[in-house]
């Protein structure tokens, strides 16, 4: 039996680190939107700037789906971990999820072009490619959740790749944005 | 030709075509994880509807969220549009939320439609 003093414990290290909201599991459709729905009612409560609250819905809906569409549906790892939380005058959306090895270097490549660009460079990255999935009739939209991401962010997005074993690695993302509303 | 009215749900928007008026409007919130299955009757709807369109034809979005993946139906719904006459999007948005203003002026610039600008309250 788990030591119950773990319990409290976990809680504790939840309230110290402010987390508005953490999920660990399996995340298919049906279990994102109720996530959703959760997320939804604890940022109603926690965040009380209009702007702010849906940049963190957003980044929130872009993050989870993210996760259930792209995830390949890897046996031996089905859970994915999700939170949102705060740190000085910051909020962040961190998620993790086991990936495919093969996609790393061109997740990373991704990444690393969306934080390379300004404000208006993303701007202009998220119109081409809306312009090119209709082109291309595919339905996967190629990124444009991590560029919308990144706009409502107007951060760099974090992130790192643990290699778990021979073809599975481990994806931690973070998004953080500031409480007080300013253009981004 | 059916009007085409679907009420909303958490993840869905209330949807209301109606081929007598010309008159297509979304609200609500949008983000179903996959838009395409969802959207699918909608544009099926609009291609009915161009073979016949009334002179004027007005798309309302009064969408208070939507989610990325509903951003490219969006955009097949205009590109549906493109170099017909007479259309306009009348484009909605809560008088706080500059995010979607901005996306619907993005939306104006992709798509070449005509566009108007409206606040909800």
């Amino acid at each position: 039996m788990k030591s119950l003093k773990s319990i409290y414990e976990l809680h504790k290290k939840l309230e110290d680190d402010q987390i508005i909201i953490a999920y660990e599991g399996e995340l298919n459709p049906q279990i994102t939107n109720s996530v959703l729905t959760l997320t939804e009612k604890n940022l109603d409560k926690k965040i009380p700037t209009t702007q702010v609250r849906r940049r963190a819905f957003h980044i929130a809906v872009e993050c989870l789906q993210n996760i259930s569409t792209h995830s390949e549906k890897i046996e031996k790892y089905p859970n994915s971990i999700f939170l949102i939380g705060q740190e000085g005058n910051e909020f962040f959306v961190s998620s993790g999820n086991v990936i495919n090895s093969d996609k790393v270097d061109s997740l990373q490549r991704r990444l690393d072009q969306i934080n390379n660009l300004d404000k208006e460079g993303l701007k202009q990255l998220h119109m081409q490619v809306i312009k090119e999935s209709l082109l291309k009739q595919e339905s996967s939209n190629a990124g444009l959740g991590l560029i919308s991401i990144a706009r409502k962010s107007g951060k760099k997005i974090g992130y790192q790749f643990v290699e778990m074993d021979s073809e599975n690695s481990f994806f931690s993302f973070q998004a953080s944005f500031l409480k007080e509303p300013e253009a981004v | 030709m059916e009007k085409l009215i679907r009420f909303g749900s958490p993840e869905t928007p209330d949807i209301s075509l109606n081929p007598i008026l010309g008159r297509l409007e979304f609200s609500g919130k949008s983000l179903p994880e996959d838009s395409d299955t969802f959207f699918k009757p909608v544009l099926a709807w609009i291609d009915e509807y161009l073979a016949y369109p009334v002179p004027n034809t007005e798309i309302e979005i009064k969408l208070d969220y939507f989610n990325t993946s509903t951003s490219l139906v969006l955009m097949k719904v205009f590109n549906k549009f493109q170099e017909k006459e007479n259309v306009v999007v009348r484009w909605y948005h809560l008088p706080e939320d500059e995010d979607m203003l901005e996306s619907g002026k993005e939306f104006e610039v992709l798509s070449k439609l005509n566009f108007e600008y409206h606040e909800f309250h």
